[in-house]
């Protein structure tokens, strides 16, 4: 798995796209919503993470676009009869790297722009970590299965947003909660999360052969 | 021993049946060097999809080195490699790169404890045969159409497969590099790799043949000897 894992994170990482369009539209969120509320009533910060969410959200999708202009790649993948779940959770393991550095950008940010008041860095790491599996997995299932459809950008969002509602709105109630200092109510949507990552791993090593083949 | 029994085989493409139960039964002792011939649009690449597992088989039974293509086609893509017309790559990958990636990815696929069966090409031979050896480092996506089909037969020679198969080899090839491709051809067959090349000029390749399959509208058929024309 680990030449799988960089053999890709390599292709992608030499694809301009993600660095030149991705990290960009990110930024580009966050700043419009910050100049778009007024900070003086501390409106801000409620809804900064929904904003973060949403900006690490669509930053994947772009991620995801831009794995589906190769369309080959999965083609030349299995042509090696290499077992499709190890292709699955190569692709999952390089998707964690990408988005959770797209989204610890866009936490950074978040602080700097929103200036939340952060104080449990480790727990907001974990949801930020628990979250991203779950994007990773979407996204290692639909990319190759869309890559097949004509106007494929297109039907990505479509397919891939509505199925991680439940894991977005519960990385905002998990975030918000931190922010709050309510720490114990966290916990429940961390489960949460947790059971639909697990949920989303479990039915892409299950489909592989279908999605990788 | 080698070998690709075709059972009633039919192959279909959208709502019309590009292989047509098809039977004929390959098989040789150490290798064999099949030619596939007939028109274009005759269902000559859909049947080399199909022995490499690349295309669906909706009835009747393929039977590759005795593994079945539709029960087991894992197995099916360590024993053959397909060389179509298009060529499969990771983006921004150099051409050494991905040479590399190529055999990592073909022991991974066996297994380090197989042995090779054949002298496999190494990376620094596929760079001398692609003629590529000085420019190693530039990116396949600046390959011409010529060096890109070079490199796409290259890699199939790099790994531990039994059965090498090659659409229209000669397409998009100056005269020599067509001379050097039979020399290919010629000495991984004598090296005991069975080769089946699908052809619109088998003229080249007919002295070095031990099987012919021709195709005519999805119907394959087999003979040991040369079809006459």
């Amino acid at each position: 798995m680990k030449t799988l894992v960089i053999a890709t994170l390599k292709s992608q990482l030499r694809n301009k796209s993600i660095a030149f369009r991705t990290f960009p539209f990110v930024a580009l969120i966050l700043f419009i919503f910050a100049f778009a509320f007024d900070p003086a009533n501390g409106f801000i910060e409620k809804v900064s993470p929904g904003i973060f969410w949403l900006s690490v959200l669509f930053g994947s999708t772009f991620i995801f676009t831009s794995q589906m202009e190769n369309k080959n790649e999965s083609k030349f993948l299995s042509s090696f009869g290499i077992d499709p779940v190890t292709i699955f959770f190569a692709r999952v393991v390089v998707n964690i790297i990408l988005i959770f550095a797209l989204a610890v950008f866009s936490g950074v940010l978040t602080i700097a722009l929103y200036s939340p008041p952060v104080a449990h860095v480790a727990i907001l790491l974990l949801i930020i970590c628990i979250t991203t599996v779950a994007l990773s997995a979407v996204g290692a299932i639909y990319t190759p299965l869309v890559a097949r459809a004509k106007d494929a950008g297109q039907l990505l969002s479509l397919l891939v947003i509505p199925v991680l509602i439940p894991v977005f709105l519960a990385a905002i109630k998990a975030t918000e909660n931190i922010f709050d200092l309510a720490i114990g109510d966290s916990w429940s949507w961390i489960g949460l999360i947790v059971i639909f990552s697990a949920l989303y791993l479990s039915a892409g090593a299950l489909a592989a052969s279908s999605i990788y083949d | 021993m080698s070998q690709i029994v075709s059972e009633n085989v039919v192959v279909v493409k959208g709502d019309f049946p590009a292989i047509c139960d098809s039977s004929f039964d390959i098989n040789s002792d150490s290798a064999f060097f099949a030619l596939v011939t007939g028109p274009n649009g005759s269902g000559k690449t859909t049947l080399l999809k199909a022995i490499s597992g690349n295309s669906q088989i909706a009835r009747g039974s393929l039977f590759i080195d005795g593994t079945e293509a539709k029960k087991r086609p894992l197995e099916i893509k360590k024993i053959t490699t397909y060389v179509g017309h298009s060529f499969s790559h990771l983006d921004h990958f150099k051409v050494v790169e991905h040479l590399e990636l190529n055999k990592k990815l073909d022991e991974i696929a066996h297994g380090n404890f197989v042995e090779n069966k054949y002298k496999l090409m190494s990376v620094d031979e596929a760079l001398d045969f692609c003629q590529l050896t000085l420019r190693k480092n530039v990116y396949i996506s600046d390959l011409s159409a010529g060096q890109k089909r070079r490199l796409h037969i290259a890699c199939a020679f790099m790994r531990n497969i039994d059965i090498v198969l090659i659409d229209e080899p000669h397409a998009a090839l100056d005269s020599k590099s067509k001379d050097v491709f039979d020399g290919l051809f010629e000495s991984q067959f004598k090296d005991g790799r069975s080769l089946l090349i699908a052809t619109h000029d088998p003229k080249r390749l007919e002295h070095i043949a031990t099987d012919f399959l021709n195709i005519e509208n999805g119907v394959v058929s087999h003979s040991k000897e040369a079809f006459k024309r």
